[in-house]
């Protein structure tokens, strides 16, 4: 079995736009690799390729895990439904105690059955960070995932991530570098990786 | 009765004989013949719109095979249809079928269109988590038809009372509301051909109401799953 996700002259483009042209890189499987740069240089265009959401242009990606979570930019949460349902849509067998169970450690105990549409967009995001965690993937997506989260919620999240995701394959997207730093791993600067390979 | 009487009756004329004719004898057995072969009609309808509006949605070729029989029904005036109602079957069946036939396109095509416009970001979530079909179909795809089911069960009520009582009028139904109209047209009974049209708007009204009122509270359940 390998122990890396290898990422081999990867190219796309959107139209005219050229996001990734010959990209090659290897990640490390079980631990955290966080993707930085600046907006529009492909981090989560670079998400989406390796979670196999969109096919490349050119070249491959092998080693991904079958088992993927991801917490996309937008909540991507069923409005008229609870935070409870949304998180036990993903669960197998609907596994109402560990849906429960994490939604209380990020501080929505009391807001189980409420639906989600009278969320604040801070509540919404823990609730799509929830499912992530919840679903116990071998693979973890996490495109920046406390955004909108004030400062305790974001220590809170941040805290609850690190555990869950011990030992397990995480890519996270943030333009923070404390963010980064707080959850180590390696660090790629996609922004420098890609600047002039593009046609 | 004089020639005015003919031509428009008085509303209090309509009242009292409103009140004489649910005293009548065959009065609720003529409207619950009425009301069980269009809501029959109506509820069959409603369910096969559903089941076909799905498989439309996940296999195409079932909605290109539809869809000429979708404009047919849309486009052919409903009195060609129930004088073939009336070849093909005995009048008892007649307004059910019509009530069906007039009712299925509005309600298939409305629930299509709620399919489709599903959230593709939360459906391609859901893929990304191999959530099972059935999880997503009552969380993703059950409010986004939601909308669409409401508003067309609104027209599409009204249109099966509308047209199943067309079909009873002209196949003259035994012991039909329509049949209670065709008479009142025969012997110029304009007061009868009132209130029954009352009893009509009643009826329809009512069960818009009921069943309207039930669907919500079934969305409003199955939301609390």
């Amino acid at each position: 079995m390998n122990d890396v996700i290898g990422i081999r002259s990867l190219s796309k483009s959107y139209g005219e736009k050229t996001v990734f042209s010959s990209l090659s890189l290897t990640i490390p499987l079980g631990s955290v690799t966080c993707l930085m740069g600046p907006s529009g240089c492909g981090k989560t265009t670079l998400a989406f390729l390796l979670a196999g959401l969109i096919a490349p242009d050119g070249g491959e990606i092998v080693g991904v895990p079958e088992k993927k979570a991801f917490v996309f930019q937008e909540d991507r949460l069923a409005e008229e439904f609870s935070a409870l349902s949304n998180v036990r849509f993903v669960l197998p067998g609907r596994d109402r105690g560990r849906a429960k169970e994490i939604l209380a450690r990020l501080g929505l105990g009391e807001e189980l059955s409420r639906p989600v549409r009278a969320f604040s967009g801070g509540m919404k995001r823990r609730v799509a960070l929830v499912r992530a965690l919840a679903y116990d993937a071998d693979v973890c997506f996490l495109d920046e995932p406390f955004k909108g989260l004030d400062g305790e919620s974001r220590e809170q999240a941040l805290r609850c991530t690190l555990e869950m995701t011990a030992g397990k394959t995480v890519i996270f997207i943030t333009h923070d570098p404390e963010e980064a730093k707080a959850l180590g791993g390696r660090v790629i600067d996609l922004g420098a990786l890609t600047a002039g390979k593009k046609e | 009765m004089t020639d005015l009487d003919v031509l428009l009756v008085s509303p209090v004329r309509v009242v009292v004989r409103l009140f004489s004719l649910w005293r009548e004898a065959d009065f609720f057995s003529t409207v619950f013949s009425s009301f069980s072969r269009i809501v029959l009609g109506f509820l069959a309808a409603f369910l096969l719109s559903g089941l076909l509006a799905l498989l439309s949605y996940r296999f195409p070729a079932v909605e290109v095979l539809l869809r000429p029989y979708v404009v047919t029904v849309r486009a052919v005036p409903v009195a060609s249809f129930i004088i073939i109602g009336l070849i093909w079957l005995s009048t008892g069946r007649l307004a059910a079928f019509i009530s069906f036939l007039m009712v299925f396109p509005i309600l298939y095509q409305n629930v299509l269109q709620g399919l489709k416009s599903t959230d593709p970001k939360l459906l391609e979530m859901a893929k990304l988590y191999r959530v099972p079909y059935v999880r997503r179909l009552h969380m993703l795809h059950l409010p986004a038809i939601k909308p669409y089911l409401l508003s067309a069960c609104s027209v599409a009520l009204g249109m099966s009372w509308k047209a199943g009582v067309a079909a009873e009028v002209i196949g003259m139904v035994d012991g039909s509301i329509g049949e209670k109209l065709y008479y009142a047209k025969i012997y110029l009974d304009t007061c009868d051909l009132f209130a029954w049209t009352v009893v009509l708007v009643l009826a329809s009204v009512l069960f818009e109401k009921a069943f309207l009122f039930l669907l919500k509270k079934l969305f409003a359940g199955s939301e609390k799953l």
